[in-house]
């Protein structure tokens, strides 16, 4: 086993600048986030017009798409959360475990998959209440434990 | 946006060169956004593989962002080719995943890539600076393997950084620094983690 003790150039080039203090820079980070909360919008409402109505023609073409559906979920993690829906990432969360259950398990059924893109839908909605975004995401919670009962919530690492 | 209280230290990038790799446009303009107001002036973004290949290797940079999802099986061997091919100083540059979920199929990878931390999304300013400060302060060796390239995974648990809240109940406190016992070997690690992916 070869050992190497390199420089490190990042704490380097931190002492080389002018300080700043961390609650100042996470304050500038977190206004130019909200500037974005249009345009993570619109990103959002793109993405959420690319999900199938359903799952078509034989397996290799059913897991072509619920492929798609994976990647198409995983792109809307953490756009949510600027677009001011932090609900909509949970779900889309949970809809990439379930998507990569059935990917692993080479099954292609549409039902949980449809029953997630509905929710964000409803979760995209102005006029939804806190109270009833909770009640979504337990029945997504649900839902997930069957399908993907393994599957960490990767959320929880950060 | 963050419940989380910011740490109490003195942060500003405006000196470092900062390489953001990651296929998706949206993902990237949310972490520059954040980088900028950490005082980021140097960011350069790259979308396609071979990009981020071709500016590490005729460019230096003190830090590594990247989403290997949005990339593919590209993605994860992009990070192990910057361990193993890549000459220094970007071959021991700091290497930070942020990624919003990973198969189940390339967790094994991810783990072994030679990344220096994984961060999920949604990813709030204050897990990204608290990130990038550890980075900085981080003394790992980086070591060389058969199995594994990357910064040494013997490290002992030094609790949070002197003054940092913490996030979560388990977090420990200062005490938890006294290591106890000896370190494992890489070779032992190997066998722990082999016997984890395998079961």
């Amino acid at each position: 086993m070869k050992i190497t003790y390199a420089k490190n150039r990042l704490r380097a080039a931190l002492d080389n600048a002018p300080p700043m203090m961390a609650s100042m820079a996470v304050k500038q980070a977190e206004a130019l986030l909200n500037e974005m909360e249009n345009e993570c919008l619109a990103r959002l409402d793109v993405l959420l017009a690319a999900f199938p109505a359903g799952l078509s023609g034989d397996d290799d073409a059913r897991r072509v798409q619920l492929r798609e559906v994976y990647e198409t979920s995983r792109r809307m993690i953490g756009v949510a959360t600027v677009a001011g829906i932090p609900e909509m990432d949970i779900a889309a969360q949970s809809l990439c475990e379930v998507a990569d259950a059935l990917l692993v398990r080479q099954k292609s059924d549409w039902e949980p998959l449809r029953v997630h893109i509905s929710t964000m839908h409803l979760l995209r909605r102005s006029d939804i209440s806190e109270a009833a975004k909770g009640q979504l995401l337990v029945a997504l919670e649900s839902l997930r434990a069957k399908i993907a009962p393994a599957a960490s919530r990767q959320a929880a690492t950060s | 946006m963050s419940s989380v209280k910011p740490p109490k230290a003195l942060l500003n990038l405006q000196r470092t060169s900062i390489l953001l790799a990651d296929a998706d446009m949206m993902g990237q303009s949310i972490v520059v956004q954040m980088l900028i107001g950490f005082g980021a002036r140097a960011v350069a973004r790259c979308d396609d593989v071979l990009e981020v290949r071709r500016q590490l290797a005729n460019q230096p940079y003190d830090l590594i962002i990247t989403d290997p999802a949005g990339f593919g099986p590209d993605g994860y061997d992009l990070i192990s080719w910057i361990r193993r091919e890549l000459a220094p100083p970007n071959r021991h540059a700091p290497v930070l995943v942020v990624t919003g979920h990973t198969e189940s199929s390339r967790i094994g990878q991810l783990r072994d890539c030679g990344a220096n931390f994984v961060v999920s999304r949604p990813l709030s300013a204050t897990v990204l600076l608290e990130r990038i400060l550890w980075m900085s302060r981080e003394k790992r060796p980086y070591v060389e393997t058969e199995h594994y390239v990357g910064p040494d995974r013997r490290w002992r648990d030094e609790a949070l950084p002197a003054g940092a809240p913490g996030r979560r109940q388990k977090d420990r406190d200062v005490a938890a620094r006294i290591a106890a016992g000896g370190d494992m070997s890489q070779e032992e690690i190997d066998m722990v983690m082999n016997a984890a992916a395998s079961s």
